[in-house]
């Protein structure tokens, strides 16, 4: 995206060392201290999320995910131990990167809260290391309102995969519309057309965020984790 | 008599394999004459022109060389006369073999018989039988009536025992055939090259003759390339420090042209001579060029080539770890003087003539992204450099993409492996199979969103598009497709905002580089990117499987937004080149999904949105194209006049119908009409007497729709499955049609909306 290092375009100044040690770094360079991660308050439109799904550790996991993400995005701040601990780390470079062209293009959004979603079952894999939460989501209230040229339909019948790391950590790794037709153990098949019938509960901050806060901030500013191949080696043998 | 002696097999051995030697000794004998030839006539130019010690040093060696490979030649007619010898007399041992055997088996059938009917004979005059073999004279008293039979038993014992005694004399013709072969063998001077220290015994029989002619197949000893490859360094040492030397150059040109298409030869030369020295000679050689074509420059253009081919050829060669060692080798020696990078562009310049070997290419692309990325930008010469007068024998032409900048040649060449490129963008060991899978992306990342390679400055995108369209899907092979489909997702996604990727930056390799990958992915695209799209917000995953209309299984394909897509393909819209390949992908396309409407399994009404989507899809990028450009060109126009008076609305000379859209109604009004013809009679009709309901032209897009909708209806296949929003079965094919063109005019619109505004901002 963009990169604290000197730009040579004229040969290499340096010669190739017997190993050549290439530290990347993808941010990191801003100057401006990063935006706290702040603890964020939601409130309810009519009632939170309940049920007995609710206690299900992998729904658990979704919900942490899907919360700490919204305010990672509002703090552009992808490096929390609350987004660290919830999503697989390749997505927290993706958010970052996708969050930093939107500040370079000045078309940075707030999410105004969690991801609205009613988890409706939780299939684990018999290793007990991977499950997929399915359930009904509504899209992501965010500000400014998006000015999509093609809207995805709302709600959708939505599936989050998630995986349990050797340190008990239960990590989202793929989040999307239901990827192979599921049906519920009531028998009915979950799609797009069933989920328009399902209570979806929606949440806000409280306060709510601001978009006028991304006013002054670039790409080059945003908190992003370090790249997840800091160093490499390229061995150019000596003769 | 001992009949023991017939399990000896004297005949054995391949005759045809010996003749088969024979003739591959004879070629070998004609190619080292034919390299004789040349290499002596390189040196006898040199040193008749002889100026200097070094020039007769040199002319010394290539007379050497010449007389060795004379040397080699004879070597080989020899081993081809002896072996010719030994084929026609090992023929003639297994001729009398076959006689002497068939001879003693017939005797043996004579004599067995006679001593069957001299026994019965003895029976019957009351004498007592014993036993004996038949080749023994019988152990009692000869009876009288059966001394006739005894006479033919006789005879035929007498016969046996002739054709044993011919047997054993072949017998000891073998054996001296193959000892007097074999001492003629080790005699000849080549054979005793190709195996050191073997004496006459080892070589005595067919298989090891056979094994050591498969030995030596690499026409020369470990020895004899030695000396070849230190004459080719001092010969290129020589070019590279005294330049205009012309008969240096013609000696170098003339032993690659005898010796590159050596794999051997040409891995032992090109491991001696480092991958240093190749950089500093191409840089020589390309110094030299003066332009405006000269015929020097042709020589030294020659040169460069012969020295690129021989280079592919020996990287053939080379294992991981020598394919590392040799590129590093250049890149340390590239980045020790300006203009020498320029070289390792030029080794990587001709990927159709002469096309580095994977493992070279991978170790190259490995070493230039470690420095870029390390370095924070791009590693590159500039154009006049002498890799690219070379690759350009002095023209310094832009087309085809330059050599001065290396990175671009070393993707281009790297897309034509294209397992190793989409492993090298994502790693290896990934299981594609799962939905949720990743891959690091700031390699991907640095090289199709950060890097410049617009015009000018690199190819217009040539080389990385080429990379692109080079990894792109294999029909039918579900985990490539998989991964194909995470890059492309990625690559859509970085490449979209490349500071690079505007019309007018875009060379027209560029642009039909990018359109070639777009037309490789593009019945996924169809889908998500022409007809719909994710927004970016809810991109989680890497890749989406889709249903395309006229095939069975769903495909994997990049789940990306429209403001991806619509960028990468205004920029391959932009050229002409680009469009044609954009074209006859859609073409193609519409073929199948009409097929696919008329033999199964499309949906009519899915079918004909899909057409909307390909043709606005590309339709709607072709105007981008143009009003980006119209806008560049006002931008200019204004600034030479210093007045913003003549603002050009682009649109307005957009007709309704798009470039592709009149070419795929003409294609589709022909399809349709056929399937008319064939529904209605079983066959095509005679021209004119057509009964088909569709009109030969039509007039607008709407009249195209309702025309095939009405078809469709009539034929009975107008959506056999519901695809399609409403009850379209009942519904009016004017309705239908208004529809599907505003379909088309939406996808046109998302196509085009903001493509130019991205300029704006970007020039503004």
């Amino acid at each position: 995206m963009n990169s604290c290092g000197t730009s040579h375009t004229g040969g290499l100044t340096a010669s190739l060392a017997l190993v050549m040690l290439v530290p990347l770094m993808v941010s990191g360079c801003g100057d401006a201290d990063p935006t706290p991660v702040p603890t964020a308050d939601v409130r309810w439109a009519q009632s939170a999320p309940a049920g007995s799904l609710e206690e299900d550790p992998w729904v658990r996991a979704v919900r942490a995910g899907e919360l700490a993400y919204s305010v990672a995005v509002n703090s552009s701040n992808f490096t929390d131990p609350s987004m660290v601990g919830t999503w697989r780390e390749d997505h927290l470079h993706w958010f970052a990167s996708t969050a930093a062209r939107r500040l370079d293009e000045g078309r940075a959004f707030v999410v105004l809260g969690p991801r609205p979603f009613t988890p409706l079952a939780v299939e684990v894999e018999e290793s007990g290391t991977k499950a997929m939460v399915v359930g009904c989501a509504d899209d992501l209230a965010i500000l400014p309102a998006p000015v999509d040229e093609y809207e995805e339909p709302w709600p959708q019948a939505f599936e989050f995969r998630l995986e349990q790391g050797d340190g008990g950590q239960r990590r989202i790794t793929g989040v999307g519309g239901l990827s192979e037709p599921y049906t519920l153990s009531t028998g009915e098949e979950l799609t797009d057309e069933y989920c328009a019938s399902v209570e979806i509960p929606h949440g806000v901050f409280d306060p709510p965020p601001d978009p006028a806060a991304f006013e002054d901030l670039r790409g080059s500013d945003l908190v992003a984790p370090p790249s997840p191949s800091p160093t490499f080696a390229v061995e150019v043998p000596d003769r | 008599m001992d009949l023991g002696v017939l399990e000896r097999s004297p005949e054995a051995g391949d005759v045809e394999a010996v003749d088969g030697l024979v003739a591959g000794y004879v070629a070998r004998a004609e190619r080292f004459g034919a390299r004789a030839v040349a290499v002596r006539a390189a040196g006898d130019g040199l040193v008749g022109v002889s100026a200097g010690a070094w020039a007769l040093a040199l002319g010394e060696r290539s007379v050497r060389l010449a007389a060795g490979l004379d040397d080699a030649a004879g070597g080989c007619r020899q081993v081809a006369q002896v072996l010719a010898g030994y084929g026609a007399a090992l023929r003639g041992v297994q001729v009398r073999v076959g006689v002497a055997r068939h001879e003693v088996d017939t005797a043996r059938v004579r004599a067995v018989a006679a001593r069957a009917r001299y026994a019965a004979a003895v029976a019957a005059g009351g004498g007592a039988g014993v036993p004996w073999s038949w080749t023994d004279v019988p152990a009692f008293p000869v009876v009288g009536s059966a001394v006739g039979e005894l006479r033919v038993w006789r005879a035929a014992v007498e016969d046996a025992a002739a054709g044993v005694r011919a047997f054993e004399g072949c017998c000891v013709e073998r054996e001296e055939l193959d000892r007097s072969t074999a001492g003629a063998l080790v005699g000849v001077e080549v054979m005793a090259v190709y195996a050191p220290g073997t004496g006459v015994d080892a070589v005595v029989d067919v298989p090891l003759v056979q094994a050591l002619a498969a030995a030596g197949a690499g026409v020369v000893s470990a020895g004899q390339r030695r000396v070849m490859a230190q004459w080719f360094v001092a010969t290129t040492e020589q070019v590279s420090n005294h330049p205009g030397d012309a008969q240096a150059l013609a000696a170098l040109g003339g032993f690659l042209e005898a010796w590159g298409d050596d794999a051997e030869v040409m891995g032992a030369v090109f491991a001696a001579v480092g991958g240093a020295r190749v950089v500093r000679l191409v840089t020589m050689l390309g110094e030299q060029m003066v332009g405006g074509g000269a015929d020097r420059d042709q020589v030294l253009a020659a040169a460069g080539q012969g020295l690129r081919s021989g280079l592919a050829v020996a990287s053939s060669t080379w294992s991981t770890s020598a394919a590392a060692a040799f590129a590093a080798d250049m890149v340390r020696a590239a980045s020790s003087a300006n203009g020498t990078l320029s070289a390792i562009g030029f080794v990587f310049a001709d990927p159709q003539g002469a096309r580095m070997s994977e493992a070279f290419t991978v170790a190259m692309a490995d070493l230039l992204d470690a420095i870029e990325r390390g370095n924070g930008g791009p590693w590159r010469d500039g154009p006049g450099s002498p890799g690219h007068a070379l690759d350009t024998a002095g023209s310094l032409s832009l087309d085809g993409g330059g050599a001065y900048d290396a990175a671009a040649r070393v993707f281009e060449t790297l897309g034509a492996y294209p397992q190793a490129a989409r492993d090298w963008l994502t790693g290896e060991g990934v299981d594609w199979s799962d939905l949720d899978q990743s891959f690091p992306l700031d390699r991907l990342t640095y090289w199709f969103h950060d890097r410049n390679w617009a015009m000018g400055a690199s190819d217009g995108l040539a080389g990385i598009g080429a990379l692109w369209a080079g990894m792109q899907a294999e029909p039918g092979n579900l985990t490539v497709n998989q991964q194909v489909a995470a890059i492309n997702t990625q690559i859509l996604y970085a490449l979209s905002t490349n500071r690079s990727l505007v019309p007018g930056q875009v060379s027209a390799q560029g642009a039909e580089n990018l359109a070639t990958a777009i037309a490789g992915q593009l019945p996924g695209l169809v889908e998500v990117g022409f007809e719909s799209g994710f927004s970016e917000r809810e991109i989680r995953l890497q890749r989406h499987d889709v249903t395309v209309p006229y095939l069975e299984e769903p495909i994997s394909t990049a789940r990306i937004s429209r403001d991806w897509l619509r960028p990468v393909l205004t920029a391959a819209a932009g050229e002409v080149e680009g469009r044609l390949v954009l074209h006859g992908a859609a073409l193609d396309y519409q073929t199948r999904v009409l097929t696919g409407i008329t033999n199964g399994p499309s949906s009519a009404a899915e079918g004909l949105s899909a057409l909307v989507a390909v043709w606005g899809g590309i339709d709607g990028a072709s105007y981008s194209a143009a009003e980006v450009k119209q806008y560049l060109q006002d931008e200019q126009t204004r600034a030479a006049l210093d007045a913003g008076r003549h603002v050009v609305d682009a649109g307005l000379a957009v007709s309704r119908i798009g470039p592709l859209t009149s070419i795929g109604v003409d294609a589709g009004l022909d399809a349709l009409q056929k399937l008319g013809e064939t529904a209605l009679t079983g066959g095509p009709l005679p021209a004119g007497a057509t009964h088909s309901s569709v009109p030969h032209t039509v007039g607008s897009l709407e009249e195209f729709f309702s025309a095939h909708v009405t078809e469709y209806r009539r034929l009975g296949l107008w959506d056999r499955s519901s695809g399609h929003a409403g009850d379209v079965s009942s519904q009016p094919a004017d309705d239908v049609a208004r529809e599907l063109v505003s379909d088309y005019d939406d996808i046109v619109g998302a196509m085009r909306s903001s493509a130019s505004d991205d300029v704006r901002e970007g020039a503004s």
